[in-house]
This record gives C-alpha cells, structure tokens and sequence, in this order.
C-alpha cells in the first residue's frame, strides 16, 4: 500500500478511457488508465540539454508533413505516447481495466530506470534514500540525474557500439578508442543522426574520427556484410535475402534495395598503409553493380540509391577521375566518391525509414520491445504494433534534430515506461506488444555482470579501493564522478572478463538464451565460490555482523532485488535461519546467509527487468 | 498451490525429494537416478527417435584418395582403387575397411560449391546457405529432432580446436553447439569444492520458490527459459559420466588409442544416450604439401575407428534411426603441386552419406575422367542440407518459425537429391 501513500501517485490527476474503472480497496481515489499527469512533470529540467536553434532548423526544413510545425505549441511526447497506448489498449483489450495491474512501486521504478540508463541496479543506498524521499518531483529528478551523469553516457555509448558491432572481435581499431568515442558523442549529446554520418563516412585517415571508422573498418569493407548490417542498423530492414532474389516473402525486398547500397560501396576498399601502419578506406573511380535472380530472368544494374528513393547517377565520365590514383602504395581518392554520397543519403529526411528505425531502436531500448518486432523486419507483413506511434516517435526524433537525451527523458516520464510489471492474480497475462505491463525481459551480459557485482558489493569496494590508491596523486577522484567510474571500469573489466565471457554467446539477440553453461556456470563455477566468500567487505561479510532478521532481510533485498523484502519474505529468513532454535553454529549460520545471497542473486527476479 | 508455474515439474520433483532426503538418504535418490538412466537409453533405441552422426574431415579430404579415386589418369596420384562391399564401386585403397561397410553407406560424387576458401566452405556446407546468419545442421537437428526436455545438450562437437563461432544463428543459444575436447568434461559440470550436497540442495530449493513467486501475474516465457536452464544444468551434472570414465580395454582395442578414435568411442556413448547429433572432427587434411603421405596418415587413423563406429551403431539398431554424413568444407585439387600436394578445390569433389533414411550403396552423379569437373548431377551444399533432413523426416520447403518472420528451412533455389531418400 505504500504506493497509495506516494505523494506522486496522490497528485494524479487521470483522464480516463475505462468508464467502469474499479475501485481499488482501500485507495484514496480511482487509479486509472490514460494520462496520468502531476503537474510537476510538465517542468522542463535545465539538466537536460536541447538544441532549439538545431531543431528550429529541422522543424522548418521537414517536409515530410508538408507544413512547417510549430515546436512550441505541442503536447510533450510522452503525453501523446501514453495517448496511443492507452487508447489502443482499449481497443484491443477491453476487459483489462486499470486495477487489474498492479501498479510499480518507487523500489521497481529506480531499479528499473537505473538498469536501463546506467545498466547496473542501483546501489542500495540510493533506494534507501528514494524511497524516503518525500519531494512529488522525485521521479523526474531521478530520471534527470540519471541521464546526466557520466554512467549513462558510458552505457549509452557501450549499448549502441554493441548494436553497431554485435560484438565482433576488433580488426582495425579497438573496442577501447570506439566506445572512448562513442561516449563522447554521448556526453555531448550529439545528434545521433550527426553520428551515424561519421560511422558511415569516416575513412579513418583523421585522427578524430578514426574511431568511428571501425563500423566500416572492421567488416573489412566486405560489400555484402556491409549492406547487409546497413539495411538492419539504419534503414531496420533485413535485406539479405534480397542478395540472390527479390525476397520470397516480403514483397518490399527488392533485389534493387540491396543492391542499391551495394552500388555505395563496391568502389571502396580497405588499403593497408604499410607506412603508417594502419588501414584506411580507399576508393576506385570505376565499378557498376548489376545484379541476377536465381530464380528468375530478371536482372538490373542500379546506381546507389536508398530503397525507394531515386538512384543517384554517377555524374558524366572524367577523363582523369582521381584525386589520388590507386596504386599498391597509394589510397585511393576519386574525384567523384560514391561512398562519401553515403552518410548523407541514408540520414537524409527524404529517407523517412532511418528516423523510424532509429527511434524504434531508442524505444525497444527502454521498453524492451520494438513497436517493429524483431527491430530489423520492418515490412508489410511485420507492421508495427502502433502504427501511429511509429510514425509519431520517428517524426519527433528527427523534430528535435535527434537530440537521443531529450527522447529518452520522454519516453522515461511517460506512464507507459511506468507501469507495473504484473497482472493481479487470476488477470490473464496481457501479451508484451501491448505494453500494459512493462516487459519482463532478461538483462544483457553487462547488466547482469555489473549487477551482480554491485549486489555482492564488490563494485563499491573496488572503488574504495580505487579512489584510495589514487587520491594522492589525482587529488580530483574524491568527489569527480567521471574520474571515479573511468578509475573503476578499469579496474572492473579485469574482473568482468569470465562472467562475461559465461553469458555472451555471440550477437546481440532480443532473444533470452538461457543455457545449461550458464547454470552450470551460476551452480558450480569458482568465481561464483569466490565471490560468496566472506569478506569484511563483501554482502556475506556484512550480513555475517548483523543479528536482527529484519536487518539481514533488508540487506539481502535491498542490495540484490533492489526492494524492502515483505513481512512474509521477512518471515521466510527467520525460517531459513532458523532463528527460532537459535541452535545454529556460527559456521551454519554463515552457510545459510552464502545460499540465501545465491538464491537471490540467481533468482528470475535479479536475471530479468521488470 | 502455485508451485508448477515458473518451472518444469521435472525440476521440482528431482529437488524437492533431494531436498526431503537430505544428506543421509543421499545414496537412495542416486540409485534412483541410475535406474532412471537406464531407463532412458533404451528408450532412445526403442522410440527411434532421429539422430545425426556428422564426420567433419577438417582441412579438405582428396576427393581422389577417397570416394573418387582414379587410378592410372594424369592426376590420379599413386593409390590403387579397391572394390567394395557394393559391386561395382570402388573407392581408395587407403579406406579398406571403410570399403566393406560400403553397403551402408552412398556417394555423392559431383559435389560443385565454387568456393575454395575454409571459412566460407565450411559455412555454406554446414548452413546449406552461401550467404547469412543460418543455423548449422546440428542445431537445425537439435531444434527439431530433440524431445521436448531432453536431459542432454542437442548438439555437441568433438573437436579439439575450438572452433569459435554461433551455430545456432536464430534458433538460439539453447541449440548451440556444446564443444568438447573429448578428454575432459564440460566445463563447471561438478560440484564446487566449498559447497556440501545438502546446501546445493537446499539454496536451489530456495531459488525455485522465489521464482514461483516471482512468476505470478507475468508472462511465462522468460521465467520458464531461464528455470529450464537449471534444471538441464542439474541433468547433465547427472549425466558426468557420459563424458568421461575410462574407455573400456575393448573399445580400445576395436577403435584404437588415439584421440579420433577416443572421440569416436564417445560419440557412441553420446548417440545411445540420445544426443541428438555428435559432430566428430577429424582435424589435419590441408595437404597442400606431401598429399599423399598425409592421406596415408590421415585416412589409416579414421578408417578404422569409423568403420568400427559403423559396426557398432548398426548392431545396437542405431543406424536406421541415425543419418551418418562424412564431409570436408571442400576437396582437393586434381593436379599435383611441386611440393606434392594438393591445393583447395570445391568444384567437383564428393562425399560419403548412409543411414536413416539414405538409400545405401548409392553412387550419385560423378566426375569427368580427370576428375576436373563434375561430369553428370551435380549438387551443392544446398542440395545437400535439403537431403539430410528430408532424410531424417523433416520438411525443407517449411518455414523455421520465428517471432515476426518465418526463414525457409532449405534454401528455396535448392532441392534434395531425391535418388537418395529411401
């Protein structure tokens, strides 16, 4: 009932689309579906920054409405966001009223937007003091905090390079310099579609963006791969098929579309600058692509070209097309590059499938599911579940001049992020591409490494760790948050390596593959032997000081389930310690807090966001 | 009650008895367990179920001092042909007990992939697809052929280089490929040394009651993948022995001492038990130098163990449920290089297939007299991923059904040989 009590949840003002909305017993008013407003999340926070001259510019430029829109006059996004959600699940589920779900507490909301932007649960402090903390604009100033703060950006940045590598191993340039400066992009809250410009044009000659080369640099330019990854990251449309025919089952995969990336890249390649050590990309001046069905007659040549958008002809034939004519010894430059039309013919606002693919990605990225699912099949056949909220989020992306911290903080304030995570007993379990309850879906390998090591403590000691061995000579560390976390990943990603190495089995899949391994590894492995070892500085070597069970259960919840434990659960300790007999050795004892901890730390609940 | 959702019953039934006997009944419940066993590898034999026995000659067998010898022509390098337990087909003398099991096993001989490169050769024969993320035979096997909770992983590999890599693509990481060396166990498969029965016991109980608890009002699904994943953890920890323990001074003698024919012994074991395929490598056939001493070499350690392998599987009624494949990534070129060897050739080589659902003691299509290109039907890998699985009683012009899509199981450009469906 704590969450009656909630100052927010109390300054609820609801429009609501289920008349015979039922009483919950013992509330203070109606808890409702529909737009859920405090007026305190109106405020804009100043903590985030905009781009109003950026996204001014693109207001007036879109012409994908045919109208110039006016930025100031619109509803904030998550308001028509949770619009759509409710309106269509009133529609498609009508027999589910609102008190059918039980709402998400202040615990399930902070660990739930704490996994999600920093990828870790939050220490268990920090629910402590949320939970305490009486202010009605608590949720925004969490969501604000988080965003802020140096962790998101490194996570951000970790969670999009692991989208646009899928955690290949490195060839040209390292997983280091790439997330390095794909978090800077991050912490300047750099447009994302100025991003993916770099990713796709950088040839890695300049220092600055050589980083950024990898996306190319690392699939050793192999045309097909390319496309391929190009078709599913930017345009969410896996065209692989399309390489050999027009697709047997999509109508809208066309051989042309594949090929018509292709026609981007087949002049370019890797060129190894035995000088300077390094690859870079190079270009021929010649090359067509044509293309044949095995199935079929057909066949085509097309110029580079964006799906249906229009080919872009090569301009006429220069009797001395080179800037730099290729040789063994020297990269090639063309006067006229068909790869540097690239990056600007797959962000171009004509291409509306980049916007809708990129917000798509930033949605299921928060809310566990594509409105396209799987996020790479967007076609006819695979519509979205909320068609108008597809096109809304891309529109509003691009709107803001893909300003990704301002999206995110939206999606985040909506109700729709916030609700709760389960039916009440007997409610038949809505399907998750509604979205009436948030989807349950397993942590990816960092979020469960970095989580279970913040839950056993072992990531607050090594910071202790860290900041006091550096201190005397980086005086800052005391208190610079960024400082501190680049000091403690180094230090982590040591110890990070066999865990995560258990968990990732190749690219990342929206899929939850739990294997036998995995358990194997989570029942049986050393490290996680080692880890449950008491140490003064570890969960067991705390909860071994603690005498009170109400104590021990709070440490146990707080710092691995991210909640208070219930009286019940309360209750099932002091079975499990059998504190009635008050007959256990102190060797006993300290063997039942170590099960208690796995139990926890192997429980559905630690493995899934929820 | 709530207790069966969340996780398999199967689960809760093995714990919570555990849990009840405690450490002094201990020896009860693994008696139990034994019986169980047994139980299960009849049953494996009786129901018939579908398995794979795939033979991986990594490197590039010669299809010439193999399947195709042609002893006499311009390339046909020192080796004699043999006849076979088949009249009129002869192989390599360099496989002369593998010629009398010849009976049971066919030929295809017009093998054409257009691609000479490892990597990529050995993708396309294992996905049955020149290009993209497609699941290798194993888990496509493992997928479809496994019974629903079967104790053991669908697909292991014995191979004693890693070789790295996601074999299962879309159907996900529960049909990967489990890679063992053959010699040592999987990894974490026992008990840490910290950790006493009773406690193991105790905190999975612990484990299995929060999760029904947690399970209620949420979509199954994930609750379900991530239980299941402990209690086939708990399955194969029962199962050690499978992957180790002495091979028996009778085996050794019949297949041999060393580590393909050890692998071989153990592919056995694992087949009986109802694995659902067992990949043998067989590693070392890039003959680029010295090819026909290697072949000597090569050929004199697999034929033995596979002939045997054979005999074994057939007596224990195994091999009209199991399909046999014996495959390279591709074969070798027919002319000879300066340093004798011979150089990677995926257009016209062959390979060897018997078992479930194969007519035996077919030769399919063949080469030109050189053995330069492929005279008369020839196949590529796609042809062949349709016919193993027609084979094995699965409909390759389906769909693998996935969330939102649904992928053709065979390549759609490509058909079964259908001379060898029996």
């Amino acid at each position: 009932m704590r969450v009656l009590q909630d100052p927010i949840r109390r300054s609820i003002v609801a429009f609501s689309w289920q008349p015979s909305a039922r009483r919950v017993p013992g509330s203070v008013g109606l808890l409702v579906w529909g737009l859920l407003i405090t007026g305190s999340l109106h405020a804009e926070s100043a903590a985030v920054r905009h781009k109003p001259a950026r996204a001014e510019e693109r207001a007036s430029a879109d012409n994908s409405t045919g109208k110039t829109q006016s930025v100031v006059a619109r509803k904030p996004l998550r308001h028509r966001v949770d619009q759509v959600i409710a309106a269509r699940l009133a529609e498609r589920l009508p027999a589910l009223t609102a008190a059918d779900v039980v709402p998400a507490d202040d615990a399930e909301l902070i660990r739930r937007a704490t996994l999600d932007l920093w990828g870790v649960i939050p220490v268990a402090d920090d629910v402590t003091d949320y939970l305490a903390d009486n202010d009605s604009r608590k949720y925004q100033r969490l969501i604000d905090r988080l965003l802020t703060d140096p962790r998101h950006h490194h996570h951000l940045a970790a969670k999009l390079g692991i989208t646009w590598m899928e955690r290949r191993p490195d060839k040209h340039v390292s997983a280091a310099d790439w997330t390095k400066w794909l978090t800077a992009q991050i912490a300047d809250n750099r447009p994302l579609d100025d991003t993916v410009r770099d990713l796709l044009s950088a040839d890695g000659s300049d220092a600055d963006t050589r980083p950024a080369a990898k996306f190319l640099l690392d699939r050793n330019l192999d045309k097909d791969i390319v496309t391929r990854d190009i078709g599913r990251l930017f345009l969410g449309r896996d065209l692989e098929c399309a390489q050999c025919h027009d697709h047997p089952l999509y109508d809208e995969y066309l051989q042309r579309h594949y090929f018509g990336i292709t026609a981007f890249l087949n002049r370019s390649y890797v060129f190894n600058d035995k000088k300077k050590k390094r690859s870079i990309i190079a270009e021929k001046a010649v090359g067509v692509v044509k293309f044949a069905s095995v199935f079929t007659n057909e066949s085509g040549e097309t110029p580079p070209r964006i799906l249906n958008l229009a080919g872009i002809p090569d301009p006429p034939a220069d009797k001395n097309p080179y800037v730099a004519k290729p040789t063994s010894a020297v990269a090639g430059v063309p006067k006229y590059s068909r790869r540097k039309l690239l990056a600007t013919a797959v962000t171009d606002p004509a291409n509306t499938a980049f916007r809708q693919n990129m917000a798509n990605r930033l949605w299921a990225f928060v809310m566990g599911r594509g409105l396209v699912e799987p996020v790479d099949l967007w076609h006819v056949d695979n519509p979205p579940s909320h068609p108008e909220l597809a096109r809304l989020l891309g529109e509003e992306l691009h709107r803001s001049g893909y300003n990704v911290q301002q999206f995110l903080r939206e999606l985040l304030l909506s109700e729709t992020y916030r609700r709760g995570s389960r039916v009440r007993a007997g409610v038949p379990v809505p399907a998750d591409e509604h979205f009436a309850i948030s989807v349950l879906r397993p942590l990816t390998p960092e979020q469960l490494t970095d989580s279970a090591f913040m839950a056993i403590g072992l990531t607050e000691s090594t910071l202790q760790r860290v900041i006091a061995a550096r201190k005397s000579k980086q005086p800052a560390i005391e208190h610079d948050v960024a400082l501190q976390q680049a000091a403690l990943r180094s230090e982590m990603n040591k110890l990070r390596a066999p865990f995560l190495k258990a968990f990732v089995d190749g690219p990342p899949t929206s899929r939850f593959d739990a294997t036998a391994q995995q358990a194997l590894f989570l029942k049986n492995g050393g490290l996680m032997a080692t880890s449950l070892a008491p140490r003064s500085d570890n969960i067991i070597g705390r909860l071994q000081k603690q005498h009170e069970v109400d104590e021990i259960a709070s440490t146990l919840y707080l710092s691995i389930l991210s909640r208070p434990a219930t009286s019940g659960e309360i209750e099932q300790i002091r079975e499990y310690l059998r504190e009635d007999d008050a007959e256990l050795s102190t060797a006993e004892r300290t063997l039942r807090l170590q099960e208690l901890t796995w139990a926890l730390l192997t429980s559905a609940e630690f493995r899934l966001q929820h | 009650m709530s207790r069966n959702i969340g996780c398999p019953q199967h689960e809760h039934a093995f714990s919570r008895r555990g849990f009840l006997a405690g450490s002094t009944t201990a020896l009860g419940v693994a008696g139990g367990l034994q019986s169980a066993l047994q139980a299960e590898t009849v049953s494996a034999v009786q129901q018939q179920r579908k398995q794979v026995l795939q033979i991986f000659l990594q490197g590039g067998v010669s299809q010439l001092e193999s399947w195709d010898p042609k002893p006499g022509t311009v390339y046909g390098g020192p080796f004699r042909a043999i006849p076979t337990s088949v009249p009129g087909v002869h192989i390599s003398e360099l496989l002369p007990l593998t010629a009398r099991q010849m009976h049971r096993l066919s030929l295809v001989r017009s093998i054409n992939i257009k691609i000479n490169d490892h990597g990529q050769g050995r993708l396309f024969m294992e996905r049955g697809r020149r290009a993209g993320e497609f699941p290798f035979i194993g888990s496509v096997a493992a997928k479809y052929l496994s019974p629903e909770n079967n104790p053991l992983p669908g697909y292991v590999h014995f191979s004693t280089r890693g070789i790295a890599g996601d074999t299962a693509a879309f159907l996900g990481a529960g049909h990967q490929q489990l890679i063992l060396d053959g010699e040592k166990v999987p990894p974490n498969l026992d008990r840490h040394s910290s950790l006493s029965e009773t406690s193991a016991t105790r905190r999975n109980e612990l484990r299995m009651r929060l999760n029904d608890r947690f399970a209620v009002g949420r979509q199954k699904a994930n609750v379900d993948t991530y239980s299941s994943s402990f209690a086939q953890a708990a399955r194969l920890m029962e199962r050690r022995h499978l992957f180790e323990g002495e091979i028996s001074a009778a085996d050794t003698e019949r297949y041999g001492k060393h580590p393909f024919a050890r692998k071989c012994v153990r592919a056995r074991t694992l087949l009986e038990a109802g694995v659902t395929c067992v990949k043998v490598t067989h590693h070392g056939y890039d003959t680029h130098a010295e090819n026909f001493n290697f072949h000597i070499e090569q050929l004199g350690e697999f034929d033995g163990p596979f002939s045997t392998l054979l005999d074994d599987l057939a007596e224990r009624g195994l091999l009209e449920s199991t399909l046999v494949i014996v495959h390279s990534e591709f074969g070798r070129t027919p002319k000879i290089n300066v340093r004798y060897g011979r150089d990677h050739w995926g257009t016209a080589w062959s390979l060897a297939i018997g078992g479930c659902g194969i007519v035996p003691g077919a030769v399919i299509g063949k080469t030109n007299d050189k053995g330069t290109a492929v005279a008369d039907r020839e196949v590529d890998a796609g042809h062949l991923f349709h016919t193993y699985f027609q084979a094995l009683g699965l409909d390759t012009s389906g769909d693998h059904q996935l969330d939102g899509r649904s992928v053709p199981i065979g390549d759609p450009a490509a058909a079964p040989i259908k001379e060898l469906l029996a």
